[in-house]
Order: C-alpha cells, then sequence, then structure tokens
C-alpha cells in the first residue's frame, strides 16, 4: 500500500471561550490517499469542519491549542511556518466552502479573482492568468467563459458561484481538495451537477477530495470511503458499503435510522435518537455518545472506547463487542444483501 | 334490525371529502417599483402564478420545489399573511380573502404556522412561556391564571420540561427551539398547521425526532398538514399527497407513493433523481435525469411551458408556445406536460 | 435495521442535565446576560463608579461647600484654590468650587434630558416610518433629511435667543436637533425585524399592529438605542457647553460648565484654574460616558448568545 497522501493523527483542536474550553476536536486519526474520496459525516459540533479548516492552515495557534500532527506528503502542517504553508494553500491543499456568496470577494470581478490564485502562486503575468481563469471557468461548465469572467459575483447563480469556486480550487491541479459542504446551500438539482462535477474533475486532475458534509445520502453516492464524527471524535470509519450494510456503532445505527429515504413507505416510521448533541465544552465522560444510546453499559460512562480496527479499514469505537453489534445491525429486520 | 343486506362500505371518494382548505386561481406578484420621490411600478415577480390547491382534514398535502418556485409565498397566501393579487382562498367554505381584521382574527385560530428559523421565529427577549401564551393573550381566550398551567401542558405535549417556562430562547437548542414553535403554534387547537420548512435547519437526528413528534400530533388532534419542503425524502415520509411546484405553479399532485413510483413531470423526474439515497447500491440503479442551468427568475418567466428551456424532453414549438394545463394520468395524480415520462421512469428499479 | 425504542416525548430532551453554571446562565434573560457582559468592561466599570461619584457631588455637594453659587463676596476675587475656597473664586468672588457642583447638575440634566426626549421623538418617528413603510416612510425619512440638513448651531443660537435662556427652554431647542440619529436606528433595525419569523408568527397569531410594534418591535431595538442615547448625552453635554461658552445657553447666574468656561476667559491669565475645574469636569464625565457607551455596545452586542451551542 503506498504512503496516504494525509495522514492526521491524533489531532486535538480547543478554543478557549468565555464560558470555558470548547473541545472542539478530540484526538482525531485520519488518513487520506491518492485519488480517494472520503466523506467526513457528522452533525452540528461533531469537529468536522474545524478538523479540515485545521488542516487547511485556516485555524491558527492563535485562536486554538492545536496539538498532533497533520502530515501531508511528508511534512507536518501543524508545525510549518507561516510561509511554507502559505505556498501550500491554494495551491497543493485547496479548499471549497459551504457558501459561495460570502467566500468570493464581491468587489472583484470573478476571473480576476482566479487569476490571482496563478499570480500568488506561479510566476505568470496577470494577462496570462486571466486567460486561465477562461479555461477553467469554461472546464467547470461556465457557459459563455470569456464573457462571465468579468462579471461579479452577485451576478452568478448560487450553482455557477459555487463552479467558480470549484475552479479557483483546482486552479493549480492540487493534490488535494476539500468541500466542506459544498452543496448544502444549493437547490437539489443544482447539487447534483455540483457533485456530478467534482466526481468528474476528480478523475480528470487525478486529485483526492474530502467531502465534509451532514448528508447521508450525499456520502452514500460520491464517496469511497467514509468516517462518521462525533463530538470531536471519529467513531466509526470504513468503506461506503461498510457504513451502510454493516455498520459497527449505534451513532451510525441512530443516523442512519433518523434518515428520511426515498426507498422507504410513509408507513416506516423514523427512528431517531433521543437527547440533544453533547455541550463542546463539558463532554461527557467516557464514551461521549453514552448519554443518549440505547445500548449503553456501565464501562460507557468511565472509558473512552479507542477506534479499534475491525475488518481490513473497517474500524468502530464502541465498547460493544463484535458479536453484540453483528447482532443489533443484522438484528430484527434481517441482513441487507 | 334491517332485512336487508347491509352494502359493503364504499371508501368516500375524495370528492365527497370536503377540503378544509381551497385555493381557487391565487396568484401573487410583488410589485417592482422604481423612483424616489415618487414609485412607478416597473415589472412584477409572479412568485404565484395560478394555483388550485385543496386540503383535506387530517391529511397532510406535501408541497416540494426549489428556490423561487413560490411555495413559501403559497404558504403565506394560505396563512393570509398575504392577501393575493388574485385569486380566492376559502377556509371552510369561507372565503377569507377580504376579511376584515376581527373576522379574519377569528380566522387565525383555526389555522398556525410552524417555521423554517428556529432562531428567528422566536422572540429573543420574551421568555418561553410568555411566547407560548401570547395566543391565549391576543385573543382573550383564558383567564390569566390559567394560562400557566395551560401552556406547561403544551410544553410537556411538545416533549419541553415545563420547569423551563422562564427561560429564554437563546437556552435552547434549535430543535427544542422547534417545539417550541409548535407549541405555540397549537396553544389554540387550531385545524390546520401550515410548516414552512419546520426541519431544514435541524441536525439529521433532531429532524427525527421533531417529525415523529409533527407525526404524533397530527393523529392526536386530527391536524392537517401543508407542509412545505425542498427535501423530497422528508416530504415523501410525511406526506398522503404532494405537490410539485415551479416557476409559481403547481406542475404535479399526486398521491406520495404514486408520485415517486411513476412521476409524470420530467421536472419532477429531475427532483428524484437528483436526491441522493442513503444506500449506495440502490443510488446506483436510479435512473439520472440532468438539468441544464439555473431556476430562472419568476420575474420573467419563460413562454409557455415554464420549464421548457431546461425541460431534456421538451419539443419545439409546441412547448414554447402551449402551456400545459395539469392532466389526469394514474387515480388521483394530474401532472401539466404536453410529453410526460413514463412508468417508473426514476427508481422503478428502487423500490423493493 | 436495528430497533432503536421508541423516543418518549417529555423524557427525550431533558436526558442530558447541563451542570451547575450553565442551569444560571440559561435562566437569564437578554438584559442580565447584558449585564453580566458589561461587567467585564473593567473601563466601563470604572467609569460607572467615577460617574457616580460626580453624580452624588453634583446633586449633594452645594448643600456642603458651604457658600451658595451666586454668593459675591468682592474682597476674594480670584483667589487661587485654598482651604477655605478648594477650587479658588472667580471674578465677583464667588466660591468656584459651589459653581463647578452647581453647574454640573444643570450641564448633566440638560444632558440627560436632551437626550431622553430626543430618544422618545426619535424612537416614535423611526418606529412608525419602518413599520409602515410606504409613503409614510417616504415622508418622514424626508423629514428627517431635512432636519439633517439644517446648520443646527446658528438655528440653535436664535432660537435659544427667542425662547430666552432657562434650562427647559434650552432641552426643548436641542432636542430638536438630536432625534434624527435614533429615528435612523430605530428605522433600519425596525425594518430588518419586520421581516423576521417571530413577527410573522405574532402576526399570524392575530396580533394586532400596536402590539407588534410596543410588544415586539421596539422591545428588540433597545440595545441600539440605549447606546445610542448614551451617546447623545455626551453630544448635548458638549453642545450645551459650547452654547452657553458662547453665551447663547443658559443665562448667569445659573452656572452651567460652559458658561463658567466664559466667565473664566477674561481671567485666564490671571486665574488659569477657572478654566481647567470646568474644563476638567466637562472632559472628564464626558470620557466616562463615552466609555459606557462602548462597554454597552460591546454588551448588547447581538451577535453573542451565551448560551446551549449547538
Amino acid at each position: 500500500m503506498s504512503e496516504p497522501l494525509l495522514e492526521i493523527k491524533d489531532l486535538c483542536v480547543q478554543f478557549p471561550t468565555v464560558d470555558g474550553l470548547v473541545c472542539a476536536v478530540d484526538g482525531i486519526s485520519l488518513t487520506v490517499d491518492r485519488g480517494e474520496t472520503l466523506g467526513v459525516v457528522g452533525e452540528s459540533g461533531s469537529g468536522k469542519s474545524v478538523t479540515f479548516l485545521t488542516v487547511m492552515g485556516l485555524i491558527s495557534d492563535r485562536q486554538a491549542n492545536i496539538t498532533g500532527q497533520v502530515i501531508f506528503k511528508g511534512r507536518d502542517l501543524v508545525q510549518l511556518p507561516k510561509d511554507d504553508m502559505r505556498a501550500i494553500q491554494g495551491n497543493e491543499i485547496t479548499m471549497v466552502f459551504q457558501d459561495p456568496l460570502t467566500a468570493l470577494n464581491p468587489v472583484h470581478k470573478v476571473g480576476n479573482q482566479i487569476a490571482e490564485v496563478f499570480v500568488a502562486h506561479r510566476d505568470i503575468t496577470k494577462a496570462n492568468a486571466f486567460g486561465e481563469a477562461v479555461r477553467l471557468l469554461d472546464l467547470v461548465g461556465i457557459p459563455k467563459a470569456r464573457d462571465r469572467a468579468s462579471q461579479y459575483p452577485h451576478e452568478y447563480s448560487g450553482g455557477m458561484r459555487q463552479r467558480a469556486m470549484i475552479a479557483m480550487a483546482l486552479a493549480l491541479d492540487p493534490d488535494l481538495l476539500i468541500a466542506d459542504e459544498p452543496t448544502t446551500a444549493l437547490d437539489v438539482t443544482v447539487q447534483a451537477q455540483i457533485l456530478d462535477l467534482i466526481d468528474r474533475l476528480k478523475e480528470e486532475f487525478n486529485a483526492a477530495v474530502v467531502l465534509v458534509t451532514h448528508d447521508l445520502g450525499v456520502v452514500a453516492e460520491h464517496c469511497d470511503n467514509i468516517a462518521v464524527m462525533y463530538a470531536g471524535k471519529v467513531v466509526e470509519f470504513g468503506s461506503a458499503r461498510d457504513i451502510y450494510y454493516d455498520s459497527l456503532h449505534p451513532y451510525t445505527w441512530g443516523l442512519l435510522g433518523s434518515v428520511s429515504r426515498l426507498d422507504k413507505t410513509r408507513a416506516e416510521r423514523l427512528n431517531p435518537i433521543k437527547g440533544l448533541p453533547p455541550s463542546l465544552i463539558h463532554v461527557p465522560p467516557g464514551c461521549a455518545f453514552h448519554p443518549r444510546c440505547p445500548h449503553v453499559m456501565p464501562m460507557c460512562s468511565t472509558q473512552v472506547p479507542e477506534l479499534l480496527n475491525i475488518d481490513g479499514r473497517h474500524a468502530s469505537a464502541c465498547h460493544l463487542s463484535l458479536e453484540e453489534k453483528k447482532r443489533v445491525f443484522h438484528g430484527v429486520k434481517g441482513a441487507r444483501p | 334490525m334491517s332485512a336487508v343486506t347491509p352494502t359493503p362500505q364504499v371508501a368516500q371518494p375524495d370528492a365527497a371529502r370536503v377540503p378544509i382548505i381551497k385555493l381557487e386561481g391565487v396568484k401573487m406578484h410583488f410589485p417592482i417599483t422604481r423612483g424616489i420621490i415618487f414609485q412607478r411600478k416597473v415589472g412584477a415577480v409572479h412568485a404565484v402564478d395560478g394555483v388550485d390547491l385543496e386540503l383535506f382534514p387530517g391529511e397532510t398535502l406535501g408541497l416540494v420545489g426549489e428556490t423561487g418556485c413560490g411555495k413559501s409565498t403559497l404558504a403565506r397566501v394560505v396563512m393570509r399573511l398575504f392577501k393575493p393579487t388574485e385569486g380566492k382562498v376559502f377556509f371552510e367554505g369561507q372565503d377569507i380573502g377580504n376579511l376584515k381584521s376581527k373576522e379574519l382574527r377569528a380566522v387565525r385560530r383555526e389555522m398556525q404556522m410552524v417555521f423554517q428559523d428556529p432562531f428567528a421565529s422566536l422572540d429573543p427577549r420574551k421568555t418561553v412561556g410568555s411566547i407560548i401564551s401570547e395566543p391565549f393573550v391576543i385573543h382573550k381566550t383564558l383567564s390569566r391564571n390559567k394560562i400557566k398551567p395551560e401552556v406547561q401542558q403544551l410544553m410537556e405535549l411538545v416533549g419541553l420540561n415545563p420547569e423551563h417556562y422562564n427561560r429564554f430562547p437563546h437556552a435552547f437548542s434549535g430543535g427544542q427551539r422547534q417545539r417550541i414553535g409548535i407549541a405555540r403554534a397549537l396553544a389554540l387547537r387550531p385545524k390546520v398547521l401550515v410548516c414552512d420548512e419546520p426541519v431544514s435547519a435541524l441536525d439529521v437526528s433532531i429532524q427525527a425526532q421533531i417529525l415523529n413528534l409533527l407525526e404524533d400530533l397530527q393523529t392526536e388532534f386530527n391536524l392537517a398538514y401543508l407542509f412545505i419542503a425542498h427535501d423530497m425524502s422528508v416530504v415523501k415520509h410525511v406526506s398522503d399527497r404532494v405537490a410539485v411546484m415551479y416557476l409559481g405553479k403547481i406542475v404535479e399532485l399526486a398521491p406520495g407513493d404514486e408520485l415517486y413510483r411513476n412521476p409524470k413531470h420530467p421536472y419532477t423526474g429531475a427532483l428524484l433523481s437528483a436526491v441522493p439515497i442513503p444506500d449506495p447500491d440502490l443510488s446506483l440503479k436510479k435512473k439520472r435525469i440532468f438539468l441544464e442551468g439555473d431556476v430562472p427568475s419568476p420575474i420573467d418567466p419563460p413562454k409557455g411551458c415554464r420549464f421548457h428551456p431546461r425541460c431534456p424532453v421538451a419539443q419545439l414549438p409546441k412547448c414554447a408556445t402551449d402551456e400545459p394545463v395539469l392532466m389526469p394520468h394514474h387515480p388521483g395524480q394530474t401532472a401539466a406536460c404536453h410529453f410526460p415520462l413514463a412508468d417508473r421512469a426514476i427508481l422503478g428499479d428502487v423500490e423493493g | 435495521m436495528p430497533e432503536m425504542p421508541p423516543t418518549v416525548p417529555g423524557i427525550a430532551d431533558t436526558a442530558l442535565t447541563p451542570r451547575v453554571e450553565e442551569e444560571i446562565t440559561l435562566t437569564l434573560s437578554q438584559r442580565q446576560l447584558a449585564w453580566r457582559r458589561f461587567k467585564q468592561n473593567k473601563l466601563a466599570m470604572a467609569s460607572i463608579f467615577i460617574l457616580a461619584l460626580i453624580s452624588v457631588a453634583v446633586v449633594v455637594g452645594p448643600f456642603f461647600t458651604g457658600y451658595n453659587y451666586h454668593e459675591q463676596d468682592f474682597t476674594a476675587r480670584l483667589e487661587a484654590p485654598s482651604a477655605q475656597h478648594w477650587m479658588g473664586t472667580d471674578t465677583l468672588g464667588r466660591d468656584e468650587l459651589t459653581r463647578v457642583l452647581y453647574g454640573g447638575r444643570v450641564s448633566i440634566a440638560v444632558g440627560l434630558g436632551v437626550a431622553i426626549v430626543a430618544s422618545l421623538i426619535g424612537t416614535l418617528i423611526g418606529a412608525l416610518a419602518g413599520f409602515y413603510g410606504g409613503r409614510l416612510d417616504n415622508l418622514l425619512m424626508r423629514v428627517t433629511d431635512l432636519f439633517l440638513s439644517i446648520p443646527f448651531l446658528v438655528v440653535l443660537v436664535i432660537a435659544a435667543n427667542a425662547l430666552g435662556g432657562s434650562v427647559l427652554a434650552i432641552v426643548a431647542v436641542l432636542a430638536m436637533f438630536f432625534w434624527m440619529g435614533d429615528a435612523r436606528i430605530v428605522r433600519g433595525v425596525i425594518l430588518s425585524l419586520k421581516e423576521k419569523e417571530f413577527v410573522e408568527a405574532a402576526k399570524a397569531s392575530g396580533a394586532s399592529n400596536r402590539r407588534i410594534i410596543l410588544s415586539h418591535l421596539v422591545p428588540n431595538t433597545m440595545g441600539p438605542i440605549i447606546v445610542n442615547t448614551t451617546l447623545a448625552v455626551v453630544a448635548a453635554i458638549l453642545t450645551e457647553s459650547v452654547l452657553s461658552f458662547l453665551g447663547f445657553g443658559i443665562q448667569p447666574p445659573v452656572p452651567t460648565w460652559g458658561n463658567l468656561l466664559n466667565d473664566a476667559q477674561s481671567a485666564m491669565t490671571l486665574a488659569p484654574w477657572l478654566v481647567w475645574f470646568p474644563g476638567l469636569a466637562i472632559f472628564i464625565t464626558v470620557l466616562c460616558v463615552n466609555f459606557i457607551g462602548d462597554g454597552l455596545r460591546d454588551a448588547l452586542d447581538p451577535q453573542q448568545k451565551i448560551g446551549v451551542s449547538e
């Protein structure tokens, strides 16, 4: 197995606030291989966005206490000096954000904003950079790219802005593209277009993609591997098939039971997880999920479960035994094909 | 005792049921004006452009569509928060379009709304108790000392701790705030609840809690729901019938399961094919319809069929000149399209 | 799919009991939370303390100095600060300390009076304009623009002359030119609040316009209004000082800090302390009010929420 492109080791990110120390990320370890699409799924407060903002270097050590390692192509990004990090941002690792309206500067033309990326990292004239920007806008499917490049972000629709963001992200042929809820603010038909675009371009540019989202449907359709996060930790990791057909963590079961699905009939009632998401300042002791877990055992409130490999790369952080887990998951309804 | 053999019970056909809310030819246009001292109208946003709709007691009618389709505006016309530019709105047979404020207030007790944004739908300066009791205070239905126990009972009903009566909205999570909004809506025991994207802003696990709560409340109080959402999976789960809107018009209306099995309008098909299914294998079996471009603006809708510029099966010149009307297909299903999709077009292989 | 136990409404949401400190925070109103935040601003708290001292001094002080503000003593003219006259005496032998303290009463009263009256006028106009919109809004805003375009110092001088130099007249005249800021702010806040869903909810419940404006909208504009009013106090005190300094404001023998400075002009070289004391009084008071205003602005910032995190 070749060396992973990105290896996050025991990353912890804590924010000191007026009310206390917010443990946004509480010791997570993840790997991303070249050419892979990794889905990171979690609800609000799971720490999924903070993790990758840290990887991108957008959370500085002045704002938060960061420990652990983020190893990208052999270098630890956490320890990297600012200038070196800046050389990587936008170049080797790029990011697409949720709200393109705020991510794009409203007073600069779109074409110029994309051109800026070239100018910052490559030895190229402004005019040539603009030409490259037009080429990219065309590549991401914006009609009449040359005219559109001279327009401002407010003249674009939501879907087009997101395409422009993707163009900016792919400008310099990055190794890793991080998409943080890229389609949450978009209509569903536009969402489908954008996700397909990302899939297509990923092949063309041979990049790895991290898709951070709360949408279980999106990760099922577009991701090779999936990490499920809760309260700053990874609670389950596996391939898409593992997570949907063989899941081994009560939180994953809870999520899958909560989701409305087109293939279910109206009569089938949803099975939500009881209770509320935990406070990140006063995280429950032991397993952070234990107050809401229907399979809680005495040890769950005292011992933090480790993320243990079960089968290949499939891993779960739960004290239930393997037999117990399989029994519960495949229990009443019977196993899915 | 009759000597005649009793005839078997025939299910009442829909036509015999009386709708609790009925919309006829409703249009809602917002004028666009220009000018500093004197303002003149230069155009209009055709948010709702000719909608006929019926909502029956105890049922859930889902209203689904993307940005700019007019579903939120339609909700507010139903609630008479807007007065329709054209057309009539009937509540229990009474035309409520032109009611005076006193009579309108009486109607307001019968239909209430649950809003999308749990953070903006509650007055941040009022206590929870005060928010939920406001309907009682406005309509003077309860004496002062009876209000608090009633409010606390409502809080328990929706899953909140009645001891939190004196807390403020900022002390609650999003899901809990939605519960407060639901309690407020139920205060006067309305017959209709208009839910405008009630769970879109919530986390998945909390969404499920709220959806189950809404389901339980509907059964307990025999409520009719107009359920508006952009998430087709959620709408399918909650609705008896579903209406699909595009650019201010209803393009398809069908019972829930029928709509998903046999969508007739290409836009419905496109929506269904775009919805991600949380199941890697099943999602591969979905047939894809790809739409070009973005949703056009309701200021200047396309001529003929409004969907024709983006429609993968549109045929000129017919689709660009003739506006299609809703035609019946399967029982209870109508769709407005000159070239409707074949059966089982999208999810045919997905369901069981 | 595993069978999860069904949710039991009522138990579901109280499954997690927050710790005691969180409990306390959760029951606080916006006002109480804002006070908590305000307390953390040391400068603002110090300013409140100093301002409280000044207020007590100007209210109670004149009774304890042993002199009257208009008591003239030609034997003790332009005396430097001493044991009998802590701030010295002025050109007519009057005790400066008493005059500064009494003058403080007037200046501060004028400042507060103007700010409050202007706030009331401005809030009313802004609320009506913002809520009803359309032509009423247009009309009210053009009136506001009109008032903002008038060279107010000139008009003030003329009006003050015409109405005489009583405290009431000056407050009335000044308030006429201070309400516009509040009006615009209130109108802006109400315009944005009007679209919020809790207002729609109130309408849907059948609330009358009056109820919506008074019970829902105006209380939510309190934050910006309070901040603006605080700053208006500063402006009013300074403006009154300027007016009185120029001789057009409150007429002697009633002292204000402004006309004390006017009196001190002629004797500046001989008795510079007559300029320092009132000048310092104005400066410290205004500075404290400014700090309090800044503190209030930070404390009332609606972006900050102390509560359950999502």
